[in-house]
């Protein structure tokens, strides 16, 4: 079983320079076709989600930067090698060098389903505890992306919840109880937060939505991803509660399926942990802009990083007690897949709609009517049974739920465009709808090992129709 | 590497390039041979794209499985460092801290740039 090797460019020095769809400081061309390598087989137009690719068949192909959303999907799919990622693999190793640094690892879910492939490992090989020891072996301490995940779904959950019970029930406040705890939830300006609420974990549909559906904007859940909530709370909660270090000497590392990744960490507004550290007086005022998340590493880079410095993660053994971040539920891992961001925040809903505490080992708590799998769009109703308490706020003992998960935006929008227009004309029959700019999830995204197959779009699109 | 410098660059591919005939035919019988070939292997391509998808997804679902069985974890709820994190830093979802780190905002691009659909 061997990879593909994809080639790599460090960032340009003109690449953050603001002009047309970037504003100053986000990084441009982080996926860039190289001209001499490109046959034009127009592969790559085929999978780009956002028409961002030009070329006839034959002819060198281009990107046009201004279009795309950066999710690599052209560059895990091109077969021949030509398309390159910017990537940021000896900063990194420079940080790891510093003694004075603390290099925090935010390592995704989708990651430990595919790494174990860049060291000869099947596809599907599980690699979690022997991946954390790689990690800390390099000098990275951890901050699972798992555990963001569970952050995202406390937050998205609660803000699904709001919308229903603000624009379904006409309430000014809301009540949820989480770990026997009463919250009151105030809902003012969730006037501002329509229905059906779309997902925002995904960069590649955020800056989708934020290019070509400026009206689904409301929608978005207004969470950040799980990589933006980890680099946020390492540079505070973690650095000054858990490690006890200078937040000013903390670099974080998101490792990402994704090249999209790369993208949401250099926007110029996530420099909040700053902000709150400024406001607290834990950091001196100061004109230097820290972002919350310093840099990205795609599966790929870490496994380069991982060769560079002798490192193989499957010498380690699996088997491993979680310490502080390390923890997460089954619900977050899922993230990884498509439909699994969905399925955790119905576990979460369900828990707080029915009252029911969950029993881990119940396939009660699947709900896999909600999984892509390789279907392009799913729907689903889940019947929710209510607690006493919203009985008689909804006059009914169940809550009908409709959601539904939209499997990779597809070839120029083809998956998602119909279930967008319908939110925007306000004929929307669902509450919530996760979105995934790849076919199949993170899982299978740009930044994920590439199979010699090359090829890994679910329509059965190209090269060839079966 | 120049990745923004790129402009325009059409290269024609050089099946152009001048060539006899007889070379010609020659390369189409190749070319047939080499496109049966290729299409037998493309074939085998989308046979084989999605079993990667479906062994990366069978190995998500095992660790939702094994965090389940081990720690008896299946809601982020459940998760006893985000209780933590929950109790001695934002204290509950949607809260003011939680609204500053946790949350952001989106702006339309296209007042910068109208895109099409
Ligand atoms: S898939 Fe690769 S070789 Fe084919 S046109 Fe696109 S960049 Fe060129
Ligand atoms: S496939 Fe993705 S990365 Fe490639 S050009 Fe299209 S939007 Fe950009
Ligand atoms: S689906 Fe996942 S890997 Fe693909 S662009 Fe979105 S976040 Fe990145």
């Amino acid at each position: 079983m061997s990879v593909a090797k994809v080639r790599t460019f460090t960032e340009p020095p003109n690449a953050r320079v603001g002009s047309s769809s970037f504003r100053t400081g986000e990084l441009k061309g982080i996926i860039h076709i190289n001209h001499r390598h490109c046959v034009g087989c127009d592969t790559c137009t085929k999978v780009c989600p956002a028409g961002a690719i030009s070329g006839g068949i034959g002819t060198t192909h281009r990107i046009e930067i201004d279009r795309c959303i950066n999710c690599g999907q052209c560059l895990t799919n091109c077969p021949f090698g030509a398309i390159e990622q910017m990537a940021f693999i000896e900063e990194v190793l420079r940080k790891l060098r510093d003694k004075e640094t603390l290099t925090v690892a935010i390592i995704a879910p989708a990651v430990r389903v595919a790494i174990s492939e860049e060291f000869g490992a099947p596809p599907g090989t599980l690699t979690v505890g022997r991946l954390h020891k790689a990690l800390k072996e390099a000098g990275f301490v951890i901050y699972e992306n798992n555990f963001a995940a569970d952050q995202t779904i406390l937050e998205e959950g609660t803000e699904l919840l709001g919308r229903i019970a603000y624009w379904l029930l006409g309430l000014k406040e809301f009540e949820i109880e989480v770990w026997g705890k009463k919250i009151k939830v105030g809902l003012e300006h969730f006037k501002h937060k329509p229905l059906p609420q779309f997902t925002s974990c995904c960069p590649g549909w955020v800056r989708y939505a934020e290019l070509y559906y400026p009206k689904v904007l409301p929608h978005l859940s207004s969470c950040k991803s799980p990589q933006q909530m980890a680099g946020a709370s390492a540079k505070t909660y973690g650095a000054l509660d858990i490690w006890k270090h200078d937040p000013a000497k903390v670099y974080t590392v998101g490792i990402m399926p994704c090249t999209a990744k790369i993208f949401e960490a250099s926007r110029p507004e996530f420099c909040h942990a700053q902000k709150w550290l400024e406001e607290h007086g834990r950091l001196p005022q100061r004109s230097q802009r820290i972002p919350d998340v310093d840099a990205v590493l795609t599966t790929r880079d870490l496994a380069a990083l991982f060769k560079k410095l002798n490192i193989n993660p499957m010498r380690f053994s699996e088997a491993e007690t979680p310490q502080d971040f390390e923890w997460y539920s089954g619900g977050a891992t899922i993230f990884g897949t498509s439909g699994g961001v969905m399925e955790a925040a119905v576990r979460f809903a369900f828990h707080i709609l029915s009252g029911e505490e969950p029993d881990a080992l119940s396939s009660a708590w699947d709900f896999k009517q909600v999984r892509g799998y390789t279907n392009p769009v799913v729907e689903a109703t889940i019947q929710v049974p209510l607690k006493p308490a919203y009985r008689e706020l909804l006059g009914s003992d169940r809550f009908e739920l409709r959601v539904c998960t939209v499997n990779g935006i597809g070839t120029d929008g083809s998956h998602l465009k119909p279930i967008i227009n319908d939110a925007i004309a306000g004929r929307s029959n669902f509450h919530f709808i996760e979105v995934m700019t790849c076919s199949g999830g993170c899982l299978n995204g740009g930044g994920q090992p590439v199979n010699p197959m090359g090829t890994s779009w679910i329509d059965p699109l190209l090269p060839l129709r079966l | 590497m120049s990745c923004m410098s790129e402009g325009k660059v059409y290269v024609e591919k050089p099946a152009s390039a001048v060539i006899s005939r007889r070379t010609f035919l020659k390369i189409c019988g190749v070319g047939v041979a080499v496109t049966a070939l290729a299409a037998y292997k493309l074939t085998d391509i989308v046979l084989q794209r999605n079993k990667y998808i479906k062994l990366r997804q069978r190995a998500q679902y095992q660790d939702d499985k094994g965090v389940r069985e081990r720690y008896r974890l299946a809601v982020s709820h459940q998760n006893p460092m985000l209780k933590r994190f929950y109790g001695e830093f934002t204290t509950h979802p949607l809260s003011e801290t939680s609204e500053l780190l946790l949350h952001t905002g989106y702006a339309p691009r296209v007042k910068t740039f109208p895109m099409e659909v």
